[in-house]
């Protein structure tokens, strides 16, 4: 694989970090004035979930939210991946409004969610079954998708015999089979260990980048995890605590392809740092205990 | 160390810990519930026997096992016996196959649409805690005493434990699935088809196991009320001709067609939901 050059601290290109743009094409999910709550159906007490909330997604880009835990980020994804209806504005995809799930986005679930009477091979097929797609094309699309992500050997296993980061690679590997538009992910590896959520990262950067796999798609990534964040983002938006609002917009200039040992690099390091003191401030200013980002990282 | 073959795994592997043990012994630990399970069942027989042969029972009231063996034997060489047992069969079998069909479907529908649900839920509790055998002199009423409504008093009794476990399954659901399942934009079809009905049948399979008992109660009883040939009849008709041989030897071919339909249901839901297990 190729080494990637990083640029070094005081090129001029750091110091400028949100102006740069992944590409200046016509934005593709258009966020306007959103407003999403939900009854509590034992109370009845209607409560706010993402108040009034902003911006745009162009074509392209490996978008993550970030933010506290229970601070509105997933049920804004199930707004996005038409699970959940909004309260107030729109949400537009390339133009649209929408109204429901559909054929062009596809849900990396938190927990794998998968099927435990079907094969992992079975399990792929569902998605491809539900919208009539499937054909001999499309199978070997999956057979081809189960090796990239590294599960050749097992396609024949059950669910219940596979380790938890092979069942997300199933779970991944659903959802890009029907050839989505727009990826959706809700914190797909939080229930894993370090080393396999390192692991994990590092496929999806892989998967993101395969050059048959993609037109320009885009995704939509949701976690906790700073250091996650950075290495997968394009951008990333910071949501407040809840009821979410939109706390900050960072643009990660970071070159492609990104290779797991880069986490631990100064430019890293500096993102990363960045990205947790917004965090802090926009979940309710408890001290970060960090010292104040560099002049030539802060906004 | 279940690869190495036992000569080499008891004299090389084991010359300390492992006792030596014989191959029945093995077995029998292994097989340890059958082999008690048979053994429960010969010491009823043999107390039976023995208490026939020392006259402390009546034989012609009794009977006694060797006499059931006896009898068992001329019943099926003489053919007398495949008439009630086919009657029978094609009653339960019959009424199951219009259970199955009926209720799983209902049941699925009825645990989806929640409205539904909360209308047919008292109903559905009523008519499965009043005993179905009540409903006998309604149904001959309105049927006859034809085989319809012997048929109907098995699917009258088998139809409810396997609505409402369906029912129950159905509302067990993993909302997880029902996720997928909507942002894979499966049609209804697909859902039932595809996702409910196999996440469901853990809970519809033991549902057929209670409603095949019931079954085989409700063909029983129905016999006995409109008689016209089944195992039912044959043992009511045996009885009042004294004939305590053939009246227990035809219980002991109830008693074994229920073990096997039973058995063979157990077999298909592990083979089926072998997942649910894991």
């Amino acid at each position: 694989m190729e080494k990637t050059v990083f640029v070094s601290q005081d090129d001029p290109k750091v110091a400028n970090l949100t102006s740069s743009s992944v590409r200046p094409e016509a934005n593709y999910v258009e966020v306007d004035h959103v407003s999403i709550g939900y009854r509590s159906r034992k109370t009845g007490i209607y409560k706010d979930a993402v108040v009034d909330l902003s911006f745009d997604i162009r074509r392209g880009e490996f978008v993550v939210i970030i933010g506290t835990s229970g601070c509105g980020k997933t049920t804004f994804l199930e707004a996005v991946a038409g699970l959940t209806p909004v309260s107030k504005g729109q949400i537009r995809l390339g133009g649209k409004p929408i109204r429901g799930p559909g054929p062009e986005r596809s849900l990396v679930f938190q927990s794998p969610s998968l099927f435990p009477w079907r094969n992992v091979r079975d399990n792929v097929l569902f998605a491809l079954q539900a919208q009539h797609k499937l054909n001999s094309e499309t199978r070997q699309r999956a057979d081809d998708l189960l090796d990239l992500v590294g599960l050749k050997g097992v396609m024949d296993s059950f669910p219940h015999e596979l380790s938890g980061g092979m069942k997300q690679r199933v779970n991944l590997a659903r959802a890009l089979v029907t050839r989505p538009e727009l990826l959706l992910l809700d914190e797909p590896f939080g229930a894993l260990d370090a080393q396999t959520r390192g692991v994990m990262q590092h496929e999806l950067v892989n998967v993101w980048q395969a050059a048959d796999l993609g037109e320009a798609r885009n995704a939509l990534f949701i976690t906790h995890d700073v250091e996650e964040a950075v290495y997968l983002a394009d951008r990333i938006l910071v949501f407040s605590k809840a009821p979410a609002s939109l706390a900050a917009d960072i643009s990660i200039d970071l070159p492609r392809p990104r290779l797991p040992e880069h986490k631990r690099s100064s430019e890293y390091i500096l993102y990363q740092d960045r990205v947790l003191n917004e965090l802090y401030t926009a979940s309710g200013g408890a001290s970060s205990g960090l010292e104040p980002a560099p002049k030539g990282v802060s906004q | 160390m279940s690869i190495a073959p036992p000569d080499e795994r008891f004299s090389v592997d084991n010359t300390e810990g492992e006792p030596m043990e014989p191959a029945w012994m093995t077995w029998g630990r292994s097989h340890s519930k059958v082999v008690y399970g048979t053994f429960g069942v010969a010491v009823v027989l043999i107390a039976w026997q023995l208490t026939a042969w020392l006259g402390l029972v009546n034989v012609t009231i009794s009977s006694d096992p060797i006499r059931i063996i006896r009898a068992e034997i001329s019943l099926f060489s003489s053919g007398q016996i495949w008439g009630p047992l086919g009657a029978t069969a094609q009653e339960v079998g019959w009424g199951m196959l219009i259970t199955l069909v009926i209720s799983i479907p209902l049941g699925l529908i009825l645990g989806r649409v929640t409205a539904l649900y909360d209308m047919t839920e008292p109903i559905i509790n009523v008519l499965n805690s009043v005993p179905y055998v009540l409903f006998l002199p309604v149904i001959i009423f309105w049927f006859g005493i034809g085989e319809e409504s012997r048929i109907l008093l098995v699917i009258w009794a088998a139809t409810m434990p396997l609505i409402i476990n369906t029912t129950a399954g159905v509302r067990n659901l993993n909302p997880d699935y029902l996720r997928v399942a909507k942002m894979c934009c499966a049609g209804r079809w697909t859902f039932y088809r595809s996702v409910l009905f196999p996440a469901t049948l853990p809970y519809i399979l033991t549902g057929v196991r209670l409603s095949i008992a019931r079954a085989l109660v409700g063909a029983i009883v129905a016999e006995f009320f409109l008689s016209g040939g089944g195992l039912g009849y044959f043992v009511q008709t045996a009885t009042s001709n004294f004939d305590m041989d053939s009246a227990m030897a035809g219980i002991f071919i109830m008693a074994v067609a229920a073990v096997v339909l039973t058995r063979l249901i157990g077999r298909m839901e592990r083979n089926f939901t072998h997942w649910s297990q894991g």
